[in-house]
């Protein structure tokens, strides 16, 4: 199937340019890359947002979740989440994920180089030591990244999709660690149970029943 | 049990052929369950009890006095005895031991009221360990000390023991204090701490678990043993430590090993050392799990018209209750004939109407799944396009920099292109794009391909079958759909029918109130056997939703088992013959055969007469078990894989009814047993102290003078 691993290069570099743009802090001036406009921090928060982007119903149960806790207005996230588990668009943009160790996680190598090639990111380690495995990347969009985000919004509305998903992401994640988008997913009973290098199973079911309660708990 | 068998290699290859699979795909689904050979397990652990110190304050004649007791026993056989008294407190002790060992408190209510504070010291190897708290009404606060210098053999702990002075302070405070005063002079260490009983179980268990090498065999888990464990051959499969450590006692004599015949065969298990018995318990884990996930699947796609075993269970139980009901009842013979024509044709209905509830739920799941197929080609068809776009987005730009070491795209660099050259990696390179990308050949020059005309040009190959397989999904699905529909209408008809039929069965009743019972349970009677009926037949024909990593996993649970039974063969063989020869050391020479098997049964003959450990003897059953445990103990050092850490205790409840003789043999052959290597160390708690005294040094038996309390 063509979705699982995300689709082509080229689909998974667009969603990362969509996922830093929207979700990414603006870059401050103790920065030091030249001409970066935003920065994403870490690599796991990537994974993590990727995951949210390509499974419209668990970022659905997030928005939900917010709404709940009252950190998002309720309105607009039960507005939100209908659209991600009632209409049918969504499942057209479902692609699976499979969970390691740590999670969902995918290599990205590919789509990273490439967006690093044409000079619309940079990568940068923050490491005492070089030779630290663990340490975090940090990925920087670029004015010409920033550019070529505009142009695709502009001229492939095919993709639109997927920057209003890392827009929905980006209302509760945005300042987020990776770890803490990382503990969120795993709050998820059938995210936490899937076994690993199986692919990770839809929720829309429960979702939908959560939807629901939302719904009527709402005061008229 | 050959090294060459515990390889990767020939696992995965017996998985697959008893599983009639493809190798490599055996291979893939055990790498990604972590279903291995098990590793080596280590060399097995000594565990010893140097020390045994426990005080506190009970009520004696009116008043609130002091006691405390203090042993030493020592490396081989020890004994504890009393002198013709029972209750002299002997079983406390043993109870502390096990206390101190196991986490977990067994002492009597009363006695656990009075004792404040117990000291342990054990050698496990090399390492000293002291467990050491005070208690409250068996609540216990304090923790596991190593201390530093101590000889093996010998108590290092300070002595006495400190004591509270009085009932009234804080329960062990002297003895804690003094555990304190130790450490900060670096004498001690603190391991591990507790606070309360559910700590206590959980942090001596898992210290436990650790320093006698459980943690590296596959098929252990630290679980608190109030968890159900998992059906597997029907013995639980899953053991905490305080259920473990119960093999270390020989007190109740239900069992040839350890306290209940349920455990036994899984701790028979781990005395020998069968390696891959955890490996068999981790296949059936994975097994479990993967089979939990099928039918999880085939649930969500069935609607709950269909039946489930439970629910045709719970039919035919009412089916019964039903008919019971009826043979209790009387029927007016008058309407019977009428009666009975009325029921005919209703139970006719109620069938017609079971089978159209059946094939609708059937088209229910089909038109369900054929939905999801159809919309997962859509979702693929669309990627595809978005992928072309997407793609010729990035083609039409140009590249700056070396993804891999940040050099920059020079000018000249790019102008090679137009000579053939890859401006990135100097490949021959043509800036031909590939037509699904572009929408035309192109032989451009340098700028950006000319514009899209994906929308106008013939698909290509993957389209075209994208589509065709769209197109035909989407078929599929308005077919079943019709189906369904038309199922409903056929469901809906049936259902009016039978409600037609009910009335006229009704109708045809007389209303005498006996009569109205028989016709409401003939009523229901009569729909519970359509359903039954219909039901039997179709579960037999429900699909299967395959998933051949349960193939693979069943395959593997059962090639685990094989290899675990294979290797316990032929240990049990050489077990049952150390049983026998020890046996008849122990006083038993009328035993001829000793046979024990791999759900921990001792089949035995003697005196020419086939039995079982179940009929013999109480003091037969106590020599035969001491004889079973020292045996397992060897064969497992023997072979270097047995996990029993040597520690064997006697509560001697059946010694009360030997003969004197055969326990002094007993002991005789116990104390023989000492002087070998890897001898366990044996400590028994019995009240035949002038027996034991005849036969047992000052040095390994401890007792009070006669007639008086140990404590």
């Amino acid at each position: 199937m063509r979705r699982l691993g995300g689709g082509s290069t080229a689909q998974t570099a667009i969603r990362i340019l969509f996922i830093v743009d929207r979700v990414g802090d603006a870059v401050s001036g103790a920065e030091e890359v030249d001409g970066a406009v935003r920065v994403l921090r870490s690599e796991t928060k990537l994974q993590k947002l990727d995951f949210w982007v390509r499974y419209p119903d668990y970022l659905a149960f997030e928005l939900l979740a917010e709404a709940e806790a009252g950190r998002l207005d309720r309105d607009w996230a039960i507005g939100e989440a209908a659209l991600l588990v009632e209409a049918e668009v969504p499942e057209l943009h479902v692609y699976p994920m499979v969970r390691y160790l740590r999670g969902a996680y995918e290599r990205k190598d590919n789509a990273l180089a490439l967006l690093k090639s044409l000079g619309h990111l940079a990568i940068r380690r923050r490491t005492a030591s070089v030779l630290d495995p663990r340490a975090r990347r940090d990925f920087y969009l670029l004015e010409k990244g920033a550019q070529a985000v505009a142009s695709l919004r502009a001229e492939i509305p095919a993709v639109r999709w997927y920057d209003e998903q890392a827009v929905r992401a980006a209302s509760f994640a945005a300042h987020l660690s990776g770890g803490q988008c990382k503990d969120r997913q795993y709050r998820n009973e059938v995210y936490e149970g899937t076994p690993l290098g199986a692919v990770i199973p839809p929720i829309r079911p429960r979702v939908l029943e959560q939807l629901g309660l939302l719904r009527a708990a709402m005061p008229v | 049990m050959s090294g060459d068998v515990d390889s990767w290699a020939s696992w995965t290859d017996a998985v697959a052929r008893r599983g009639r699979l493809p190798v490599q795909e055996a291979e893939v689904v055990l790498r990604e369950v972590g279903l291995h050979p098990p590793p080596a397990a280590g060399k097995p652990h000594r565990l010893r009890v140097v020390r045994v110190d426990f005080a506190g304050f009970m009520p004696r004649g009116g008043d609130i006095r002091p006691f405390s007791f203090g042993w030493d026993p020592p490396g081989t056989v020890g004994a504890l005895a009393t002198i013709e008294r029972n209750e002299a407190g002997k079983s406390s002790v043993f109870e502390v031991v096990r206390w101190a060992l196991r986490g977990r408190c067994g002492v009597q209510p009363d006695v656990r009221q009075w004792i404040r504070q117990v000291l342990v010291e054990l050698d496990i190897d090399d390492e000293r360990l002291c467990v050491v708290f005070g208690a409250r009404d068996g609540e216990p606060t304090g923790g596991v000390l190593r201390l530093s210098a101590a000889d093996s053999g010998l108590p290092g702990w300070p002595t006495p023991t400190a004591r509270d002075a009085s009932h009234e302070e804080r329960p062990g405070g002297a003895l804690l204090d003094q555990a304190e005063s130790l450490v900060e002079s670096e004498a001690a260490l603190w391991v591990c701490r507790f606070t309360g009983s559910v700590s206590m179980e959980a942090v001596v268990g898992d210290l436990m678990l650790d320093r006698l090498g459980f943690n590296r065999l596959s098929g252990w888990q630290k679980m608190p043993s109030g968890r159900a464990a998992q059906q597997n051959d029907g013995v639980s499969t899953t053991l905490s430590w305080p259920l473990w450590s119960a093999a270390l006692g020989v007190g109740s004599l239900k069992s040839v090993i350890g306290q209940e015949v349920t455990t036994a065969a899984r701790l028979l298990q781990v005395y020998l050392g069968a390696p891959w018995a955890g490996t068999a318990v981790d296949a059936g884990g994975a097994l479990g799990a993967a089979q939990q996930r099928r039918s999880a699947a085939r649930r969500r796609s069935e609607q709950d018209a269909t039946a489930s075993a439970e629910r045709l269970d719970a039919l035919r139980e009412e089916e019964q209750k039903l008919l019971g009901r009826l043979s209790g009842l009387e029927r007016s013979s008058q309407t019977a004939e009428e009666v009975d024509r009325r029921l005919r044709a209703m139970q006719a209905a109620a069938r017609a109407f079971a089978a159209a509830d059946t094939v609708m739920a059937e088209a229910a799941r089909r038109l369900e799944d054929s939905s999801r197929r159809f919309q997962s080609a859509e979702a693929d068809l669309l990627a595809l396009s978005e992928d072309r776009l997407t793609r010729r987005f990035f083609h039409s730009l140009t590249p700056t920099c070396c993804p891999r070491c940040d050099a920059r795209v020079t000018a000249e660099r790019l102008q090679r292109e137009q000579e053939g050259r890859c401006s990135l990696c100097d490949e021959a390179f043509s800036l031909t794009i590939p037509a699904q990308d572009t929408g035309e050949e192109s032989d451009a020059t340098g700028a950006a391909a000319s514009a899209d005309l994906v929308d106008d040009l013939p698909p290509d190959e993957e389209e075209t079958a994208l589509r065709t397989e769209r197109d035909n999904l989407r078929a599929r699905r308005e077919a079943d759909n019709g189906a369904h529909d038309r199922a409903k209408e056929v469901r809906a008809a049936a259902q009016v029918a039978l409600e037609a039929a009910r009335v006229a069965f009704e109708e045809a009743a007389s209303r005498d109130s006996h009569t109205a019972e028989v016709r409401t349970t003939e009523t229901r009677l009569a729909v519970v056997r359509a359903f039954l009926q219909d039901k039997t037949a179709e579960t037999s024909g429900a699909t299967r939703i395959e998933d051949p990593k349960v193939r693979v996993l069943e395959a593997a649970e059962k090639e685990a088992k094989s290899r675990r039974d294979a290797d316990q063969r032929d240990l049990l063989v050489q077990v049952s013959k150390q049983i026998l020869e020890l046996g008849r050391h122990f006083g038993l020479e009328q035993l001829e055969e000793v046979r024990l098997d791999g759900a921990a049964r001792l089949a035995v003959t003697k005196g020419g007469a086939a039995t079982s450990y179940m009929y013999l003897t109480p003091g037969e059953q106590l020599r035969l078990k001491i004889a079973t445990a020292v045996a397992l103990l060897r064969v497992g050092r023997a072979t270097g894989i047995g996990r029993h850490p040597g520690l064997i205790l006697i509560d001697s409840v059946g010694a009360e009814e030997m003969a004197e003789e055969d326990l002094a043999q007993m002991l005789r052959a116990l104390q023989t047993l000492a002087g070998e290597r890897h001898a366990p160390q044996i400590l028994i708690f019995s009240a035949r102290g002038r027996d034991l005294a005849r036969i047992l040094t000052a040095e390994s038996l401890q007792m009070p003078p006669p007639g008086e309390r140990l404590w």
